[in-house]
């Protein structure tokens, strides 16, 4: 990608994020995740949705009605986006690539942290850690930001969520939400690791999913190679069975990344390539807020 | 026969073998996916039954192509157009002497002849002679060839003619004895000649196969007849058969039994008559000697008009060209239809 246009895109990004981030997450985004101190800001009058520890009694005697006090979050979260760049994430059935779906992902996360002057860093992994930017805030640390997204080539093509997780520990020490943007096929076995990780921070899974690995559609034989072992398999889809079992078992391995995350207690937010990308986004902050 | 017209095209099978096994090597193009687990469920080879069959069909079809290059093609070495030849009357002595047998110097005649007289291992001069004329008619299939007989009188069997099968088998019919038992070697001479005078061939050749000496007066000596030849540009070869150690079957008293043959031919006469008509003495004193005097005669007529020579060829390379085309387009078809692959 020439550099002009890869600043043209970066300036794209960033005024979509932006719109998005002020319309949509801004509000939602910035009361999930509550910062460490809470100060006052002003008082209100009580709502049916509001919580009624809030409430300032003081305020309540004198007016007559409810009125609660509203804090305003000590800012200064650290936000880390932990993005698979693997070669896994080069297939796309829609007009992006899961790659290209995790990078929009990132930089409306990193954009959202910005607007709230959070610091936000970043680690680009395959089954090693390729690139580390630690935690800054500022519009230019998420541009950069956004560059090294769209124009990082990865060295090697291989998936280790282990080995990502257990830098994000050496590195990362004060408490963060920590996003790890990936398609998370890498087997099995990174569950103790999500533990481990999500005990100190607050980690959450954005797991990037092209709806043509859920449900193959019925097709003539294929040829598909594996991106990352470079396997090739020979594939007939035009037999139902083998289309069931395809679906079957494609559901059962995502299913089995899903456990995994709900026993180590770590929220998933599934994005499908194809599909809008906000959306779950939201709607997860807004089912946070409510959950407590 | 089968054979190539061009052979060395044959050799490109050795980079063709090495083209298909790094074709059937090279991964297939595929689609990139982020596992190819799901699939693995399904089925596990990378090659598949679309792949395998038309990538069988296309090899069989190039191999066929590459065959098809050499030009196979199966020749029979028959000459069309048959070249003018030279005529030849062959003269064989039909005396009653013919029927008797030679001998290996020093040996003597007894029960194990009569038994290999049975068994055919021995014949007499007669057979013999049929047996190498045979032969020699064989390797000279363009020559006009006629036969007279001769004893007390020649009796023309056949004229000069291409027709060498109807010649054999007048020939097969000749015995000895069956127009006397003496020997008259002017008459086959003058008659030969009177038959080979009236040929357009540029050369005209007569064989004397005798193994009498001249016994009857005639209106003309052999002497004068060969004088004739040469006046008529016949060449005559004479061959004298037979060996002093010769016996012939005789019933007598109590069977068969064996007579000294005395009888010898005139070698001198023999001599004369080549002589004077530009020909060659030959003298055969058995079966073998006879074959080494035919070949000898079959090659000093050499024909030497360089003839073309035209060999029929049945072609198979439009046959197997056509198949493989017909086996490319099957092919591609089942590629495209049945078979059809992504990407």
């Amino acid at each position: 990608m020439l550099p002009s246009e890869l600043i043209k895109q970066v300036r794209k990004i960033e005024i979509r994020t932006r719109r998005v981030v002020d319309e949509i997450i801004g509000g939602a985004y910035h009361s999930v995740f509550k910062g460490r101190g809470i100060e006052f800001d002003e008082v209100r009058e009580y709502t049916p949705e509001d919580d009624i520890r809030d409430i300032d009694w003081n305020v309540t005697a004198r007016m007559g009605t409810p009125y609660i006090k509203k804090y305003v979050e000590e800012r200064e979260l650290t936000v880390m986006l932990l993005v698979d760049v693997s070669a896994s994430g080069a297939f796309g059935s829609g007009d992006k690539s899961k790659r290209e779906r995790a990078v929009e992902t990132a930089a409306l996360l990193a954009f959202s942290a910005i607007r709230n002057n959070d610091k936000v860093g970043l680690m680009l992994f395959t089954d090693q850690t390729e690139l580390y930017l630690p935690p800054r805030s500022g519009r230019t640390r998420g541009l950069r930001l956004i560059r090294e997204l769209m124009a990082y080539e990865p060295k090697r093509r291989g998936t280790d969520l282990n080995a990502v997780l257990k830098n994000t520990m050496q590195v990362l020490h004060k408490r963060s939400v920590v996003f790890l943007i990936s398609d998370m096929i890498d087997g099995d076995g990174f569950e103790k690791s999500l533990k481990i990780v999500n005990r100190r921070h607050d980690l959450v899974a954005v797991r990037i999913l092209d709806p043509l690995e859920l449900r193959w559609p019925r097709s003539v034989s294929v040829m598909v190679e594996d991106a990352e072992t470079g396997r090739n398999v020979a594939f007939d889809g035009s037999k139902n069975a083998g289309l069931e079992k395809f679906r079957n078992f494609a559901a059962g391995m995502h299913d089995g990344i899903k456990k995994s995350c709900d026993r180590a207690k770590v929220d998933v937010i599934d994005i499908r390539c194809g599909e809008d990308y906000v959306k779950p986004l939201v709607t997860f902050f807004s089912n946070r807020k409510y959950r407590k | 026969m089968t054979a190539f017209a061009y052979p060395w095209a044959l050799l490109l099978y050795i980079p063709f073998v090495l083209l298909v096994i790094y074709a059937w090597r090279k991964p297939l193009p595929s689609i990139r996916v982020s596992t190819v687990k799901p699939f693995l469920a399904v089925s596990s080879g990378s090659r598949p039954s679309s792949f395998r069959l038309p990538f069988m069909i296309f090899t069989i079809a190039l191999a066929l192509l590459i065959g098809a290059l050499a030009r196979p093609r199966e020749g029979s070495e028959r000459v069309v157009i048959k070249a003018k030849g030279i005529d030849i009357m062959l003269a064989i002595d039909l005396s009653g002497s013919m029927e008797s047998f030679d001998l290996p110097p020093g040996a003597e005649p007894g029960q194990q002849l009569f038994d290999q007289i049975k068994a055919e291992k021995v014949k007499g001069r007669l057979e013999t002679a049929k047996q190498e004329i045979s032969k020699f008619i064989a390797n000279r299939p363009n020559d006009r060839i006629g036969l007279v007989g001769f004893a007390e009188l020649a009796y023309n069997i056949c004229p000069p003619t291409l027709d060498h099968a109807w010649l054999l088998a007048n020939m097969t019919r000749l015995a000895p004895g069956v127009i006397g038992d003496r020997t008259n070697i002017a008459s086959p001479i003058a008659s030969a000649v009177s038959r080979l005078e009236k040929s357009d061939s540029k050369r005209r050749v007569m064989v004397l196969f005798t193994d009498g000496a001249n016994n009857i007066d005639d209106r003309i000596t052999p002497r004068q007849a060969a004088k004739l030849a040469k006046g008529s540009d016949v060449v005559i070869y004479t061959v004298g058969i037979g060996s002093s150690n010769a016996y012939v079957l005789r019933e007598g008293f109590g069977g068969m039994r064996f007579v000294p043959l005395r009888d010898e031919f005139d070698e001198k006469l023999l001599k004369d008559i080549a002589e004077y008509s530009d020909g060659k003495y030959y003298k055969a004193y058995d079966a073998e000697g006879l074959e080494n005097v035919m070949n000898e005669i079959n090659r000093m007529e050499k024909t030497v008009i360089e003839q073309p020579k035209y060999i029929e060829y049945k072609e198979f390379a439009p046959m197997l060209t056509g198949m493989a085309l017909a086996l490319l387009l099957f092919g591609f078809l089942l590629e495209n239809t049945v078979m059809l692959r992504v990407p």
